[in-house]
């Protein structure tokens, strides 16, 4: 009725209208109409269209996304491998295995099933509080091993899942623990060489980025040798306890290309353990940790004197103890005589190398020192390292101690790094943790004795350690691979004064001395007298036996070869 | 007319529908099966990861160093000697017993340098024993090695491959072994 109406008012208007003019409105009216209602189903389409378009692309992002989400929970690291390939550091993927309690359905079953596979799970009451519990979100266990892994997931119990894991496993343990260094729970690499990497890789910066390394990184190669990294680990050890020393130092480097073949320092920790790393103790003291090397110094002290041309193998210098003040430089082995150069270094007279020294001059030893680069950082990959303390002013005195290495403290890698300079050639590279060929270390070599000075030093090296030249190092010669080197026994400061009970022990070895191809330093630090051994604790008893034992075990490895036809140099007095 | 088109146009239609659902089912199997071999793949890489890791485990020398420690006495192990280093030319050659023409063959492995009449590989390791035969060998090449007489003389001096075995002579004290570079 009210259509009706409503119908028939416009009717009684309309019926006013001229036909044709009525006929015109409606058809423009209706094309409105049906344009507005093409113009919406096109729109529907193309709504539909595009949704589609999105679903389709949506189903790769989806599997994308999640396989970032899987690699992000602990993001891949390249490998280290060894210079021969032996694995260092890897990354193993551990499974943990979690539990959903609120869609468990019945714990019992849940448990007994879990028991079967990990039977320590039956009696265990917190395990069963943990699924009975109404929680989202729950560990059970982390580090499954594969095969409990793959049964549980074949039982197949609602609820239960697993989460993988990288993590960074180093199965030397604390072998080469100080070259490497540590990860943290991210696996991002806190110190040593794992934290050289993700600097050098960028890896930092990525991962703040948001973009995860991809697996299947090239594994990065170190310049260490396992094997002689073991064994200089193993010798130091075993000298450590034998003169129950505090702590001992291990390097052997390769003098063609400094490159550092092992280093150690104990006591060490391993990097599976992060958490020993921090104690105080097992810092390292190889590169981290400056000294007052001692006699050892009496190596540069010579190749200064020599190389300057001021003082040849013979000249003689008086020994008579030194007057600084009220400081008197005392003489270990007093010989009662003037003695030639070689002699001195022989016995390691403090006297006759002050002497030297300041013939050459204050300036002139602050200079090579400073080529040595004994006064300055060491430019290397390892981020622990410590810079020299070295005497501000230029004093004679000051000249005269350094000259036996007193008053200077340097780290015992920079001590191998320049000890190297003196026996290959006379050129200085900084040392490198990873491989370096002979045509970079050319590059990066600086000449800094002339190669006649070198050769003279490696006299003297291969004098010291040869039995019957009286020699202080003769304790490390291994009959067949010409050892040579220098002794240091060295007091430590305690309270301001030198205490001659505490020591401070070197040994600076090279081998074979007619084309060196290796340098071993040994150091240890406050060594005692070996029970029922045969003498004191001086560096030539201990330092150097342990030198000896690490060279007798290693040169094989290292592919030297023994040779017996070498006819001894002869002495050069006495 | 008009109809056969429209017959014609339905039925391509229907064919093409048919077409691309099945390659798109096709696709689909195809991913599934990537992804399948994908974490195949992935679980193998795991898992030669972890065989690695522990196979560097088993070889550290440390734990070898133990091993080689605890049973020195029963495999009579000792620590390398220098002395017992040596190469290959210190070895001196297994005398040839029989005459180069006799019918009993060679011992296994020099049957090779036994063969006079064959031509000689100058290769690898052999061109290199053939090197160090009599005629260009250095006498007295080093210490410890004795040029004395040989034990055994030459049946036939024509024959490339007759070797003469060296003796060592110890003397004294001196090492046993030299070493050629």
């Amino acid at each position: 009725m009210t259509t009706a109406t409503i119908d028939g008012a416009p009717e009684e208007r309309t019926g006013a209208e001229h036909p044709e003019v009525r006929a015109a409105r409606t058809q423009s009216e209706s094309r409105g109409r049906i344009l507005v209602a093409g113009l919406g189903f096109a729109g529907i389409y193309a709504a539909i269209v595009l949704r589609l378009i999105g679903l389709g692309m949506a189903s790769d992002d989806h599997t994308a996304a999640l396989d970032s989400a899987r690699a992000q929970i602990s993001t891949a690291r390249p490998d280290i491998v060894d210079r021969n390939g032996e694995v260092l550091a890897t990354d193993v993927k551990s499974s943990s295995l979690y539990a959903e309690p609120k869609r468990i359905l019945d714990v019992d079953e849940a448990v007994e099933a879990l028991a079967s596979v990990i039977p320590e799970m039956r009696g265990d009451d917190s395990v069963r509080r943990k699924l009975a519990s109404k929680t989202g979100f729950v560990w059970l266990r982390r580090e499954l091993k594969p095969e409990q892994r793959a049964k549980i997931f074949r039982l197949g119990i609602p609820g239960i899942g697993f989460m993988d894991e990288n993590r960074r496993f180093y199965p030397g343990g604390a072998t080469a623990g100080h070259v490497l260094g540590t990860v943290n729970v991210d696996n991002q690499g806190i110190s040593g060489i794992e934290k050289t990497i993700d600097q050098d890789m960028g890896l930092v910066e990525l991962r703040n980025l948001g973009i995860v390394p991809d697996r299947g990184i090239e594994p990065r190669r170190l310049s260490i040798d396992l094997r002689v990294q073991h064994v200089v680990r193993d010798e130091m050890l075993e000298a450590m306890a034998r003169f129950r020393a505090v702590a001992a130092v291990g390097i052997v480097l390769d003098v063609r290309t400094g490159e550092v073949v092992a280093m150690t320092s104990v006591p060490d920790f391993d990097p599976n353990h992060p958490e020993q790393a921090l104690e105080k103790q097992n810092m390292n003291r190889a590169t981290a940790g400056v000294y007052e090397m001692g006699s050892v110094f009496k190596t540069f002290n010579s190749g200064l004197a020599l190389d300057s041309g001021k003082v040849k193998l013979t000249d003689t210098f008086d020994v008579t103890p030194l007057q600084f003040g009220s400081q008197r430089i005392g003489e270990f082995h007093s010989k009662g005589h003037p003695l030639s150069v070689t002699e001195i270094f022989l016995y390691s007279s403090n006297n006759g190398s002050a002497r030297m020294a300041l013939r050459v001059g204050s300036q002139a030893q602050r200079a090579f020192f400073e080529r040595l680069g004994l006064l300055k950082r060491i430019d290397t990959e390892l981020p622990e390292v410590a810079a020299p303390l070295v005497p501000k002013g230029l004093s004679d005195v000051s000249t005269a101690t350094m000259a036996f290495g007193h008053g200077i403290s340097v780290t015992p890698m920079h001590t191998a790094i320049a000890g190297a300079a003196m026996i290959n050639g006379g050129r200085l590279m900084p040392p490198t943790f990873f491989p370096r060929t002979p045509e970079e270390a050319d590059r990066l070599a600086v000449q800094v004795i002339r190669p006649e000075t070198s050769d003279k030093m490696r006299y003297l090296f291969l004098q010291n350690a040869t039995s019957g030249t009286g020699g202080s190092g003769s304790k490390a010669a291994v009959p067949g691979y010409r050892v040579g080197g220098k002794t240091g026994t060295a007091e430590k400061i305690e309270h301001g004064h030198y205490n001659a009970g505490k020591r401070f022990n070197s040994f600076l070895a090279a081998f074979p001395m007619d084309d060196p191809r290796y340098l071993v330093l040994t150091v240890l630090d406050e060594p005692k007298a070996e029970a029922g051994g045969e003498g004191p604790a001086t560096a030539g008893l201990n330092a150097a036996s342990a030198a000896g034992g690490i060279i007798r075990r290693i040169a094989p490895m290292l592919g030297v070869m023994p040779r017996y036809d070498q006819p001894r140099p002869a002495v050069a007095s006495n | 007319m008009l109809r056969t088109i429209n017959i014609l146009l339905v039925a391509t239609m229907l064919v093409g529908a048919g077409v691309v659902y099945d390659f798109k089912y096709e696709a689909e199997r195809a991913t599934a099966k990537l992804s399948r071999i994908t974490r195949k793949i992935e679980a193998e890489r795991d898992a030669t990861a972890t065989l690695k890791a522990e196979w560097s485990l088993l070889n550290q020398p440390k734990r070898l160093q133990d091993l080689a420690t605890r049973y020195r006495s029963y495999l009579e192990l000792d620590p390398l000697d220098p002395t017992q280093i040596g190469t290959i030319d210190d070895i001196p050659f297994k005398p040839v017993m029989p005459p180069a023409d006799s019918a009993q063959p060679a011992a296994r492995g020099s049957i090779r340098l036994a063969q006079p009449d064959k031509p000689i590989e100058r290769t690898g390791s052999i061109g290199k024993l053939v090197d160090r035969l009599p005629p260009t060998r250095s006498p007295g090449a080093g210490a410890g090695v004795g040029s004395s007489k040989p034990a055994t003389t030459v049946a036939n001096p024509a024959a490339p491959m007759q070797l003469v075995p060296r003796t060592i002579v110890p003397t004294g004290d001196a090492p046993q072994v030299k070493v050629v570079r």
